[in-house]
């Protein structure tokens, strides 16, 4: 009987210098570099323009755009309900306080998507998982959204479809009507559509 | 009277030898990143805010077409952009390559050899992955092309591009958009619409997670 309580206190014994000694190397907080690697290669971390601009105006909760501008900039123009966390003030403590929170999905946004990109790949190595970039950044967004590419007639179904979204983002994001246009693709007669010099951006694509 | 032995009290004896086994294994399993991080976050980052980082695709126009030159161009991108077109002189490391052996030896020796290394990838995004990645592991001599590869391919043969293609990356050009929402709207004839800073809804509230104290000892009781 005494051997069993014996090895019963023994087990208790290495079972607690185990705990012990196994978080000390779990406390490792960051990601390792063959870690980031895979991640780098895996491209879900990107979400189009699109993507965003429904999710603004469906307002939905668990978005939140943080704008990585330098303050100048962003208070000339930033996207409805984005936040500023200018580049070079990415690691002090409020900004990392923000960008850890993990209740909602935080997409970045940029001039293009290199500052985007160098912030995720800093904040992944802090194992923040919920961290997403817009991609294309704001140079993008006015490309695709703000001044939507008319798409020629032969393009598919579903790029067309895709346009009377972007249409109406854009009239969301600017205020301007988009009645005009919208008249012109669905009339019957034939009409011969001005193009607007401006507008076609990608010429001849889908 | 002895009893028979079940199963359990005979083998119990050996069981906490068994767990420190498990717990040794799993103990030793964690061990040392391949490549450990050689600078910190805060590091990398405060490096980054400098200019230098970055060449511009005339920089390194100018920079590969020297004699003697002592940059060592990078590819980033997958073979066949590569065999399409490159950098002269460029070598070739894809991304998923980047920590094979092979690859973080030869990046060694051209550091060793007082080379400064330049990666490119099609555009300057495609760069800053791995190029962030050395610098972490301790990479002293490293740059990204602005532009990528693209921008510079523009450059060296303007008419296979046309005019119409502008070469602009990140830290050059600065769009202007309320300069754009003005046209778009003087476009559709409607520029008497509000201001654009009245269109915007409000900013959300960032609520800064509280940082939970620890809890005292149990108060009250019985």
């Amino acid at each position: 009987m005494n051997r069993i309580y014996l090895s019963l206190a023994l087990l208790v014994l290495v079972a607690g210098a185990g705990l012990l000694l196994v978080p000390l190397e779990e406390k490792r907080e960051e990601a390792e570099a063959g870690q980031l690697l895979q991640d780098l290669r895996d491209a879900s971390r990107f979400v189009s323009t699109d993507a965003v601009a429904r999710r603004i105006i469906e307002q939905d909760p668990a978005l939140l755009l943080v704008d990585l501008r330098p303050e100048k900039e962003f208070n000339a123009f930033h996207l409805p309900a984005a936040i500023n966390i200018p580049f070079e003030n990415l690691m002090e403590e409020d900004a990392l306080d923000i960008l850890a929170d993990d209740r909602r999905e935080i997409v970045l946004v940029s001039q293009r998507d290199v500052l985007s990109e160098e912030a995720w790949l800093l904040l992944r190595r802090m194992r923040m998982k919920h961290i997403y970039i817009m991609r294309g950044g704001l140079h993008s967004w006015a490309e695709t959204i703000l001044r939507p590419p008319v798409p020629p007639e032969s393009c598919p179904e579903e790029v067309r479809r895709r346009y009377q979204a972007r249409l109406g983002a854009q009239q969301f994001f600017t205020g301007v009507n988009a009645v005009q246009e919208k008249k012109e693709i669905n009339s019957p007669e034939v009409v011969i559509p001005q193009r607007k010099s401006r507008q076609t951006t990608l010429e001849g694509g889908c | 009277m002895i009893m028979k032995k079940t199963f359990v009290q005979k083998y119990l004896l050996y069981l906490p030898f068994l767990m420190a086994a498990l717990i040794l294994l799993e103990w030793l399993s964690l061990k040392a990143p391949e490549y450990p991080w050689k600078r910190g976050v805060k590091e990398v980052h405060s490096a980054l805010l400098q200019a230098g980082e970055t060449f511009s695709p005339e920089q390194a126009k100018f920079y590969f077409q020297e004699e003697g030159t002592k940059y060592q161009f990078v590819d980033v991108r997958d073979i066949y952009a590569f065999n399409l077109g490159h950098i002269p002189g460029a070598v070739h490391i894809p991304l998923h390559r980047l920590l094979d052996d092979a690859s973080y030896e030869s990046l060694r020796s051209m550091e060793e050899a007082g080379l400064l290394i330049v990666l490119y990838g099609e555009d300057e995004r495609e760069a800053a992955g791995p190029y962030l990645l050395l610098k972490q592991l301790g990479f002293e001599n490293v740059r990204m092309l602005g532009g990528g590869y693209a921008c510079l391919a523009a450059l060296l043969e303007p008419e296979a591009v046309g005019d119409s293609y502008k070469c602009a990356y990140a830290g050059v050009e600065e769009i202007d958009f309320p300069q754009i929402i003005k046209e778009i709207r003087e476009e559709a004839g409607q520029e008497n619409l509000a201001p654009v800073e009245a269109m915007e809804t409000q900013q959300p509230e960032v609520v800064l997670p509280k940082r939970r104290t620890k809890q005292t000892t149990l108060e009250g009781g019985c």
